[in-house]
């Protein structure tokens, strides 16, 4: 099983946190993202995001991409600083592959207590609109990284037009 | 500073060449990996292998797209079962991006070492011709990105 986890691309500010939206910039690097998987024929069978509006409207670029005709599902506890050891929990009860958009610190701890037990152990950078490929460890505990891609590794740097 | 750790491409087995070259399949996949790169204007200060055919070979053609000019340097302490104190001091002293061409389970130990400050437990699914980009940070390295051949489309 694979467990995709994503953050939110770039969002505008705005009065409403939980009501922000992508910027231009942030669409079109999720974009970009959604476009090399798709590529590749990467597809997951569930798409799940928090209940943020930046984390659903990358949700929705990802599945057009990723999972066409799939219901995208609203996933409580997954928020910016939501229970990393819950939601491991959860994600090993899941046998199909999934996609869950969400936020920082969340995604940045999620991967590390995924690898290490320990989410605090800070071993992933997580830049807006990356997403990770996480697999069950086939020589022990826990979860390994198979890759991580990022929009300034699928687009190039960024261009004057941006 | 940025430290890349390249797992060789895939190579032929001791029984077919004892020198174990990149089979056809290495070759492609180093050249995608390179294409890869070059696409995302990715460049680094220093391209080192272990010495080994088929990490040079490896070193050879990504040098092309990351390091335009320069011919990959053969770097003691990369050998498969080597200690990772060697490229973790260089890594620390180097002055700019480096990347590393090695072998298994050279490599995992490696990630793991810069990650978790201990060598053990296999946290990168590593594949021939896989690179993994890790940055430095305040305390130990992040991964910053990571990206294998069967991600990526034939040139």
């Amino acid at each position: 099983m694979r467990l995709l986890l994503v953050r939110h691309g770039k969002a505008e500010f705005g009065p409403e946190d939980a009501d922000r939206h992508l910027s231009p910039r942030g669409r079109a690097d999720v974009e970009a993202v959604a476009e090399h998987l798709k590529t590749q024929e990467i597809t997951v069978g569930r798409v799940l995001h928090s209940t943020l509006s930046r984390a659903r409207e990358t949700a929705e670029i990802l599945a057009a991409s990723l999972a066409p005709g799939v219901q995208l599902e609203e996933l409580h506890g997954i928020e910016p600083w939501g229970d990393v050891k819950a939601f491991a929990k959860l994600a090993e009860t899941w046998n199909e592959d999934a996609m869950v958009c969400g936020h920082e610190p969340f995604m940045g701890e999620a991967v590390s207590y995924l690898m290490t037990a320990n989410a605090h152990a800070g071993l992933a950078e997580v830049k807006t609109g990356t997403v990770m490929s996480m697999a069950r460890n086939p020589f022990g505990d826990g979860w390994q990284m198979r890759w991580m891609l990022t929009p300034r590794i699928v687009r190039g740097p960024k261009r004057e037009e941006d | 500073m940025k430290l890349y750790l390249v797992q060789h491409a895939d190579a032929l087995s001791k029984e077919a060449d004892p020198k174990r070259p990149l089979s056809e399949k290495g070759l492609k996949d180093a050249q995608k990996m390179a294409a890869f790169m070059l696409e995302a204007d990715l460049t680094v200060d220093e391209v080192v292998h272990s010495g080994k055919s088929r990490a040079e070979q490896t070193a050879d053609v990504l040098s092309k797209a990351v390091w335009p000019g320069k011919a990959a340097i053969e770097m003691e302490g990369l050998g498969p079962n080597d200690s990772t104190d060697h490229l973790l001091h260089s890594a620390q002293i180097a002055g700019g991006d480096l990347m590393a061409v090695g072998h298994l389970p050279f490599m995992a130990k490696m990630a793991a070492r810069c990650l978790t400050g201990f060598e053990d437990g296999v946290l990168i699914d590593f594949e021939p011709g896989a690179v993994v980009c890790l940055e430095r940070q305040e305390e130990g390295w992040a991964l910053s990105w990571m990206q294998r051949p069967s991600m990526v489309s034939a040139v």
